[in-house]
């Protein structure tokens, strides 16, 4: 893939777009995930991924085969995502979408009709607790939480991505699951 | 071992997929500390973290970020030496570099007007009774100054009288007998000093 990705990013730098899109599709879904896990919101996500490619399209010159175009890639996702979300104001609708989950609003939190088998209402409440318990982490705690599992990121890809030194990203991982755990053992 | 110290074993094994020998050791550790309901709580909730619902991307995102991208300005397939833009190129890769550079060459370049704008032009405190002659001023006998004398870019002599202040700037001052001046005698010759001298007059 690292080969692949080296030739893609020669042809993107003589203006191949052709060579883009096949780096687009390369990459996207996990750029996307950095994206969302930051955000907590589809549409916002997808903004965020899109504005990331393009810097990638319009910075394609500074980039350096020495590092890995993945860490060059989500650092551009990371730091555009976090900008959006320093900017974005908390709203709350019932129509909207909940964080952490796909198809959920909180209408279908207020009163559900139907019954589910039992264990898959357990299933999916737990986890939406997990993706509830990430939300309610201050963000520099969750943050790096959320990248450590986004495709077994490394100590120091996620150092490199959020600019902190190995050490802090990995006390702060370390606090935001020990916040998760005391979370649950309340219960 | 504490509490904390298993904590930090757990978390240490959770951070890095470790092989299954450390696995094997962490595991008689956290017996031996009784820590094996804990290990078992940071497993489920590690487990959670990576079955985190993901949403999929919509179908139509690669074409959408294409739609988007900026028209080209350079076509390099037309010009595939890309001489010209070599500088440019190395600018944008080393942009701090570049902007030092564009102020260096901008704090020498005003040095440079600040020095030789100040080549041996004399200018001085005007005093009635004194007289500049041949680049410099002289306080002739008899005369007396009753104030603070500045002197610019000539050399002052001082054989009347001065009650005040005698300063000068790229030059020195000649007192013909000492008590002359009554105040201090500063001589600025050096840009720093010059420099520094203008500073303090702002604040004075």
């Amino acid at each position: 893939m690292e080969e692949t990705t080296l030739r893609l990013i020669e042809r993107v730098k003589q203006g191949d777009r052709d060579a883009f899109a096949a780096l687009v599709d390369l990459y996207k879904e996990g750029a996307f995930l950095v994206a969302f896990r930051v955000l907590r919101d589809r549409m916002e996500a997808e903004d965020a991924t899109q504005e990331a490619f393009i810097r990638v399209f319009t910075k394609i010159d500074s980039y350096n085969a020495q590092w890995k175009f993945r860490t060059w890639l989500y650092r551009i996702v990371t730091n555009v995502s976090i900008d959006r979300l320093r900017k974005k104001r908390p709203d709350y609708s019932l129509d909207a979408e909940m964080s952490g989950t796909e198809g959920l609003t909180l209408y279908s939190q207020l009163e559900s009709k139907d019954q589910l088998p039992e264990d898959q209402v357990i299933d999916s409440e737990q986890r939406q607790n997990v993706g509830e318990a990430i939300a309610g982490l201050p963000e520099k705690y969750r943050i790096p939480l959320v990248l450590k599992y986004i495709e077994d990121l490394s100590l120091k890809e996620i150092s490199e991505l959020i600019d902190l030194p190995v050490a802090t990203v990995k006390t702060r991982i370390h606090r935001g699951r020990e916040a998760l755990k005391k979370h649950f053992g309340k219960r | 071992m504490t509490r904390e110290k298993v904590y930090e074993r757990i978390q240490d094994y959770l951070d890095q997929n470790q092989p299954p020998e450390d696995f094997k050791r962490l595991e008689a550790e956290l017996r031996e500390a009784d820590a094996m309901n804990e290990f078992e709580e940071y497993r489920l909730l590690d487990a959670q973290l990576r079955t985190l619902p993901a949403p999929k991307l919509s179908a139509d995102f690669t074409s959408r970020v294409l739609a988007q991208l900026p028209e080209q300005v350079e076509h390099p397939n037309v010009t595939p030496l890309r001489s010209s833009s070599r500088f440019g190129g190395k600018m944008k890769q080393y942009p701090l570099l570049a902007a030092a550079s564009v102020f260096m060459l901008l704090s020498v370049g005003s040095l440079g007007g600040y020095l030789t704008q100040e080549e041996k032009d004399l200018s001085y405190t005007n005093v009635p009774g004194i007289v500049a002659e041949n680049g410099e001023v002289v306080v002739p006998e008899g005369v007396t100054v009753d104030q603070d004398l500045y002197v610019e870019g000539g050399n002052v002599r001082i054989e009347g009288k001065v009650n005040g202040n005698v300063t000068t700037v790229d030059g020195k001052a000649y007192t013909a007998s000492a008590g002359n001046v009554t105040g201090e005698i500063k001589q600025i010759d050096q840009l720093f000093e010059r420099v520094w001298y203008g500073i303090k007059r702002i604040f004075e």
